[in-house]
């Protein structure tokens, strides 16, 4: 059992990481990673909700009628999304200025409709929570790595602390495009460690 | 010797032509073009120039042996030389090393190797690379070094392009390219010069160019006519003068034509010249920069396939309808 | 255990509970929150007005508020012992390259520019974001010699700009991008931006002026410094 979580866990991480395999929530991937810093605040918000809504869902599956699915998930999910906000804007304020446009994004990534459906619609609460925490640090882990490049390339600096002079700045970077192109080559060089591994 | 039998399918006879001697030609059409930039910018266009063609080149040469690992050598057809020269030509004559170095490892790197290299890269590698460093550099991208100083670089005095200030500029002086502005644009008589050349030795054909100029010149007249207060013949001079000023010329000639991401029959490149023209137009008169040639040009390139699939030749032999 | 059948009843039964739930456990969020989020919206307008009229976090400070037909709010500020220190206006445009800039600024009596503070924006990260630093520091020219190698490698390091706009008075500059005319160069690659950036702080202005009409004539004796915005930089 124990194992099985843990199996779990690792799937999300890395096997199945939703950003670089299975390509899910584009939106705030490209949108959110302009820093290290935003990236990993937005992964490890993402990563809330989705533990909290994988382990309702969970709960709930048994008693949620087939055709209302859909609906009853975007409540939940979209319940915890506000709740999430209400409560940084509170007692984060700091964090809640730079990530507050991007928290209602949570609520249309695809991954925690994905992981309801996929997973929690199907398995137990521990599972589902298991689930959860590794799609969205394997999810956090794509965004710092992502947002870390993108601001070492555009701006210099590294988590903040300057690194390269501002001559070898490149503003594409910073901008969506340069988000497309480096989230280009991460698959590729994803993709083609997972080759030779078999 | 032992290979001197050869069997292959039909057709027998070889026209001679190979990717090699179009890119040959392509060189040899450039070289006007690229002396008067010597002349103009002097030790700065020579920097560049070198600077970006070896960049290419070793760039070619290194992800082909140790990334594709393709064993073929395709340095040997001079593509890559043509993009560094190409590159070069977009670019001001005072540019950092750096920044080209950077600009020919996407040009190269992206814009073509990622694709599978020469014949597979939906967009222009050269101008995949101007636009990268535009976007990436906007600064130093856009400050061009006055003309005649022969040994500054990184102090060069520079300017903003005559397209800012086009009522003004002087119509000789554009077409003769006594301007500043990008290394390889500035003389449009010596574009044309090498446009001859390529259509003499039938590397390309007129379809593309022509349209280009054709259709940049009309819609110019017509947005300027639209918006009024100007006599019809001042109109025209302007028109003329948006010919001539930027990178119309030389998109329109050596980067418009690229084989590879331009369509395949003449119809197809009719439209293609057409909406090139009308995008230039559109981003130099209403867009945010002064100059729009290479956008114009990648946004069109990746309509490529759409038209192609739109103008294919009728197959031989198939019933005509009625 | 079973999943519930898709009947009618059994449908709109789960879906009313859920939302019942979710709105239950929300508004108890809500109220709790309530009150920090109101405490923290009113302490870092508090905060933008003390660092835009250039005094100490800790001073107290009383506001009276003014509102302007078009949205824009003027603070006039006193402090503790009611001598006034200044008037912090509130405008936004709409013009900006990522949507509306809201922007803080701070006036002393005769309309000169104490201090601003960007309120708002979704301006580009890296270029137009930077109009919060931009505005208020000036490149001066760069007097270290930096070696030939690096030039011809990194090219020359920016040139000097005059872009400090704290001390400038909108009335008696011309406050607009020098690509414009103007005499404030605008954030590298982001002239949009700059563009609605000084418009904002002009709207500003205008409606301090308007507040103060009566004694704005007052204000034109003292204007020392036109060092600022002397020197022209074409960065085309």
């Amino acid at each position: 059992m124990n194992m099985n979580n843990l199996k779990v866990f690792l799937n999300g991480l890395i096997k199945e990481n939703p950003t670089f395999v299975l390509l899910l929530g584009m939106c705030p991937t490209l949108g959110t990673t302009s820093s290290a810093i935003n990236g990993m605040s937005m992964g490890l918000a993402t990563t809330f909700v989705l533990i909290c809504s994988n382990v309702v869902i969970a709960l709930l599956r048994n008693l949620i009628p087939d055709k209302v699915h859909i609906p009853a998930y975007i409540v939940v999910i979209a319940s915890f999304v506000t709740a999430v906000q209400m409560i940084m804007q509170a007692y984060l304020p700091d964090l809640y200025k730079t990530l507050g446009l991007f928290i209602p994004l949570i609520v249309v990534n695809c991954i925690i409709l994905g992981r309801a459906e996929a997973f929690a619609a199907k398995n137990g609460a521990v599972p589902s929570f298991f689930d959860g925490l590794g799609m969205g640090l394997g999810f956090t882990l794509a965004l710092t790595l992502l947002g870390a490049l993108r601001e070492l390339l555009g701006t210099g600096t590294f988590f903040g602390f300057s690194v390269l002079p501002a001559s070898t700045n490149m503003l594409v970077f910073v901008l969506a495009p340069g988000a497309f192109i480096t989230l280009g080559f991460l698959i590729a060089i994803f993709n083609a460690i997972n080759a030779k591994k078999g | 010797m032992a290979n001197k039998l050869k069997i292959s399918l039909s057709p027998h006879v070889h026209g001679g032509d190979s990717v090699k001697r179009n890119m040959l030609w392509v060189i040899i059409a450039m070289l006007p073009a690229l002396l008067w930039s010597f002349y103009t910018f002097g030790l700065g266009a020579v920097i560049v120039t070198f600077t970006s063609v070896v960049s290419c080149v070793l760039f070619e040469w290194a992800i082909n042996k140790f990334i594709l690992r393709n064993p073929r050598n395709t340095i040997a057809d001079c593509s890559a030389v043509v993009t560094g020269l190409l590159l070069a030509f977009n670019l001001p004559s005072n540019l950092p090393l750096y920044i080209i170095i950077v600009g020919a490892l996407f040009a190269i790197g992206v814009g073509k190797m990622t694709f599978g290299g020469l014949g597979n890269n939906p967009f222009n590698p050269a101008l995949v690379g101007r636009v990268f460093l535009l976007i990436s550099f906007p600064v130093k991208m856009t400050s061009w070094p006055v003309p005649h100083q022969m040994t500054a670089y990184a102090d060069a005095v520079t300017a903003a392009t005559p397209l800012a200030d086009l009522g003004n500029a002087n119509l000789g002086d554009l077409f003769f390219g006594h301007i500043g502005g990008s290394m390889g644009e500035v003389s449009a008589l010596l574009l044309l010069a090498g446009f001859v050349i390529l259509l003499c030795a039938k590397v390309i054909s007129w379809h593309i160019p022509i349209s280009i100029f054709a259709s940049a010149f009309c819609f110019s007249v017509i947005f300027y006519a639209i918006r009024g207060g100007m006599p019809f013949a001042d109109i025209c001079v302007l028109s003329l003068k948006h010919l001539c000023a930027g990178g119309i010329m030389l998109g329109a000639i050596f980067m418009a034509t690229d084989y590879v991401t331009s369509p395949m029959t003449h119809k197809g490149m009719l439209i293609y010249g057409v909406l090139i023209g009308f995008l230039v137009i559109c981003i130099r008169l209403f867009g945010n920069y002064p100059e729009g040639m290479s956008f114009a040009i990648l946004i069109m390139n990746a309509f490529v396939p759409l038209i192609n699939n739109a103008c294919k030749p009728k197959r031989f032999a198939k019933e005509v309808k009625k | 255990m079973k999943r519930l059948k898709s009947s009618f009843k059994n449908m709109v039964l789960v879906l009313t509970i859920i939302s019942l739930v979710a709105a239950g456990l929300l508004a108890i969020i809500n109220r709790v929150t309530q009150g920090p989020i109101d405490a923290i919206t009113a302490e870092n307008q508090a905060l933008g007005i003390k660092a835009v009229l250039d005094l100490e976090p800790a001073d107290s400070i009383i506001c009276t508020t003014d509102t302007a037909e078009n949205g824009t709010i003027i603070f006039h500020v006193c402090r503790a012992d009611g001598t006034s220190a200044g008037t912090a206006v509130e405008a936004a445009d709409g013009q900006g390259f990522g949507g509306e800039i809201k922007v803080l600024v701070g006036f002393a009596e005769n309309g000169d520019i104490k201090g601003y503070q960007v309120m708002q924006h979704s301006e580009t990260p890296g270029l137009g974001a930077r109009a919060n630093e931009w505005f208020r520091t000036a490149t001066s020219a760069n007097t270290k010699e930096v070696s030939p190698v690096s030039k011809l490698f990194f090219g020359n390091p920016d040139p000097a700009g005059s872009h400090n706009i704290i001390g400038m008075n909108p009335g008696k500059s011309n406050f607009t991008v020098s690509k414009d005319g103007g005499e404030v160069d605008a954030i590298t690659a982001s002239t949009i931006t700059s563009r609605a950036f000084l418009r904002t702080v002009q709207n500003a202005y205008y409606a301090f002026m308007g507040s103060t009409a009566a004694d704005a004539v007052s204000g034109a004796t003292t204007q020392a410094d036109e060092g600022d915005a002397s020197t022209e930089v074409v960065n085309e």
